[in-house]
């Protein structure tokens, strides 16, 4: 072998370990005590040079091999990122009934809930055969949780409705949410659960507000192979009715609005906050001049109710969003469920599945 | 720290390489000596003092045979107590290693194989004493070869002209043999053993033609990088630091008989035994039994070369089998024949002996056998078909690589085109390096 190959590759090495040594010597782990002696092999991985660039590539060339599956995430035929839900364990079904339970005997109340499938099973007619049978069960797991409460919880289950629209664009294709589309379907499902008049799609007016976005699912190395998505917002113009939104966050700041849609994208990373400014750990809708039905709901939910409440909201004179997991206690105390005529439990399977804080329903009123 | 870990290629390797091209002359051996023992306390800290006393133990024995080399009684003794206490260990961290799994029991047995030819050849007379114990440690314990070999034998082991003072050529070509080991290993061995994992669970579900054929492939040729890809980076690195260790494999899949196939698998193991065991037990040529028995033997070691386990010995019986057949009935018909139809015949011959090697329990044999037959089962799963599609790069990359169609490539480039050959090389390795770094994250 010529000497200035040999060098070459000998260079190649070197700067590879200068490089890596002066990252892993200069971080903040090391500088503080020397942890990162204790996994050396995972501080360098995550100091080598270019290791955004090279996992990048890595999937890439997965990718072209024929892989489809990256981690928890499907690349779906139709270009959705499907992401997979994690198994629930025993745990989460004994906690969620057992708290809930609780609450509604504490308050006298048959509460209403309603667990929302993720795109992962309801579009898995996008992954190729054989990995979509390794779909997670979620139409099993739904049936499950909604069994152990049996005649003292209604349940609704939305999964039929949302399995049979599945050529509709009902999830967005970057982001793990229903789109508006798919939330105004599981509206529908819901009202006739909660015995409410379901307002037809004449009653809202649709307004296109942000175009070939890219969601949270979508990495760099997901773009490329990713259909982008676009948001519809749906304003309620049934009757003359106003709301008002108030945005109750865990720093004892309130933000009041009395807009249900802010329409200029440019604010907001995730542009499906575009909905309510997004959701807070505690939010008010109150409509100023209710013409409609005169009662109010409570309800417990997360990010998936984005794309329903705003549809649910024109049946109510007061919606009170309750996000457990972003909740703290001075928030959670405030709010008192007996002031509520129904009160609804609403995650997506995915949230469901990963853990919800339900012994925070102890601090609620 | 594994050898083929970030932290070995990117710290320990660079370390060690300045370190030793650092050191006086005379204090080279104490050197990598030392870098061997770190080696081995990073890698299997709990280890270390077992290997540390093995190796002293070793030495011990050697000198004194040394100092009996007088007293033929005495020597004759520790010869018999030397290959006793290493076969004892050898057995001991096999069966450690069925139980825990890990390092040993390659490192230790390379070490203590390695020892045994030494011990005999040194009282044969057919090698010198290793009198310095640095020298003794670097011979017995290199830690290049600890992870899968090559096996080395006194006259195997040759020391490079320039094995004393930095050879940038030596350095910078052992380094380019070592990454391309490294790359065999971990682009093309791992994800073999995960596509073969997945093939034993959907086999286990629903066996079909399809996945029990696939399975046999991608296991042969799990094994083949696994061991050549250790056995090149062993090699690479005893050319970084001044040794040049013999090759271990030479494409075995298209060799053109049986016979053939077990030199060129594992040759280093295969020849150590051929030259203690066969040679030394075969004293009538020409005696058909001695050859049966001998054969058999052998093969049956090489099986238990990689653990004491029922399906490794029923391997080794296999090619024992073929070996004998090809001997006494094939070996004008396998010489007449097209080099080709020799070739499949072997290629088959030994990919089937995979699915002996790879069976857990002996009982899966002969049902993966029927199933690649068709006998009560489909063609195809929905689950092989799903394997088969998202690996189609490593499959097919690993079915290129298993012949030598590239080594031939390189080295008719080095040959014919050097300054070419050098700007491959290069080349080469800036993209197996960005590759196993990105496989290593």
């Amino acid at each position: 072998m010529k000497k200035t190959a040999a060098f070459l590759i000998i260079a190649m090495v070197l700067f590879v370990s200068v490089f890596s040594a002066v990252n892993i010597f200069s971080a903040k782990e090391f500088l503080s005590g020397g942890a990162v002696f204790q996994n050396f092999e995972t501080a360098l991985s995550q100091n080598i040079p270019f290791r955004n660039e090279l996992s990048e590539l890595m999937d890439r060339i997965r990718y072209f091999s024929g892989v489809r599956h990256f981690g928890d995430i499907y690349i779906g035929s139709g270009g959705s990122l499907l992401r997979d839900i994690e198994n629930p364990t025993s745990r989460t079904f004994s906690s969620a009934k057992n708290y809930i339970l609780s609450f509604a005997e504490k308050y006298q109340t048959k509460p209403y809930f309603m667990l929302v499938p993720t795109s992962a099973v309801i579009l898995q007619q996008e992954i190729e055969n054989y990995a979509n049978e390794n779909i997670y069960n979620q139409r099993s797991m739904i049936a499950r949780m909604y069994a152990e409460f049996e005649g003292k919880v209604r349940t609704t289950d939305i999964y039929q409705t949302l399995y049979d629209h599945r050529g509709e664009y009902i999830y967005y294709h970057t982001e793990d949410l229903p789109t508006s589309l798919g939330g105004y379907y599981i509206y529908g499902e819901l009202c006739s659960r909660l015995g409410l008049t379901q307002n037809t799609m004449d009653s809202f007016s649709a307004a296109y507000a942000a175009h070939g976005f890219y969601g949270s699912l979508a990495t760099d190395f997901f773009k490329a192979y990713a259909s982008p998505d676009f948001i519809t917002l749906y304003e309620y113009i049934g009757d003359s009715k106003k709301f008002v939104i108030e945005r109750f966050n865990t720093n004892g700041t309130t933000q009041v609005s009395e807009s249900v849609f802010i329409y200029n994208e440019k604010l907001f990373e995730d542009k499906t906050d575009m909905i309510f400014g997004g959701l807070s750990a505690v939010m008010e809708v109150t409509s100023a001049e209710s013409t409609g039905e005169r009662n109010s709901i409570l309800i417990f939910g997360d990010e998936s109710a984005k794309s329903w409440l705003p549809f649910l909201i024109s049946n109510y004179e007061r919606v009170t969003f309750i996000d457990l997991n972003a909740a703290n206690k001075e928030l959670l105390s405030g709010v008192n469920p007996a002031e509520y005529g129904q009160i609804l439990f609403a995650y997506s399977t995915a949230t469901f599945s990963s853990g919800i804080d339900f012994e925070k329903l102890d601090f609620v009123g | 720290m594994a050898i083929n870990s970030l932290t070995f290629l990117y710290f320990f390797l660079p370390a060690a390489l300045i370190i030793f091209n650092l050191a006086p002359k005379k204090f080279k051996s104490a050197v990598l000596a030392a870098i061997s023992a770190a080696f081995v306390l990073f890698s299997e800290p709990e280890l270390f003092p077992v290997f540390s006393l093995d190796v002293l133990l070793q030495y011990g024995i050697s000198e004194a045979m040394f100092r009996s080399s007088e007293k033929p009684k005495t020597k004759r003794i520790l010869l018999i107590f030397a290959i006793a206490f290493n076969a004892a260990a050898i057995i001991a961290f096999s069966i450690r290693n069925q139980l825990t799994g890990g390092f040993a029991p390659f490192a230790a047995m390379v070490i203590s194989f390695t020892s045994i030819g030494y011990f005999v050849d040194v009282y044969k007379g057919e090698a010198e004493y290793i009198r310095s114990f640095a020298d003794f440690t670097v011979f017995t314990a290199f830690f290049g070869k600890l992870s899968r070999g090559p096996l080395v034998r006194t006259a195997s082991i040759k020391k490079l002209p320039e094995g004393d003072k930095f050879s940038l050529s030596e350095t910078g070509s052992g380094l380019y043999l070592f990454i391309r080991g490294l790359a065999k290993y971990v682009i093309l061995a791992v994800p073999l053993v995960d596509i073969h994992e997945r093939l034993v669970a959907a086999n286990a579900d629903e066996i079909s033609v399809m996945g029990a054929w696939l399975d046999m492939i991608v296991f042969s040729m799990m094994i083949f990088f696994d061991l050549s890809g250790f056995c090149d980076m062993a090699r690479g690195l005893g050319r970084c630091f001044g040794m040049e260790l013999p090759k271990n494999f030479y494409f075995p899949f298209q060799s053109p008989s049986v016979g053939d196939f077990l030199d060129r698998f594992n040759m280093t193991v295969t020849g150590f035994f051929r030259h203690y065991i066969y040679n030394v037990l075969r004293n009538d040529r020409n005696s058909k039994p001695q050859f049966i028995v001998n054969t058999v033997l052998i093969c049956m070691l090489c099986g238990i070369w990689f653990g004491i386990k029922m399906n490794y010995i029923f391997w080794g019986l296999y090619i024992a089998a073929f070996i004998i057949i090809e001997e006494f009935f094939l070996k004008k018909l396998l010489a007449n024949i097209p080099h080709i139809l020799a070739r499949a015949y072997t290629f088959a011959v030994t990919m089937f002996s995979m699915t002996i090697f790879s069976a857990e329990e002996i009982g899966s044999i002969v049902p993966t056998f029927k199933a690649m037959f068709g006998a009560g089962a489909q063609i195809i799963t929905n689950e092989v078909s799903y394997i088969i599609s998202q690996n189609m790069f490593v499959l097919l990359t690993g079915a290129f690589f298993l012949i030598s169609a590239f080594s031939i490539f390189i080295r008719f480039l080095s040959k014919k085109a050097p300054a070419l050959y050098s700007a491959f090389a290069v080349f080469e390795s800036a993209v197996l390096l960005t590759l196993i770094t990105a496989m290593l994250l």
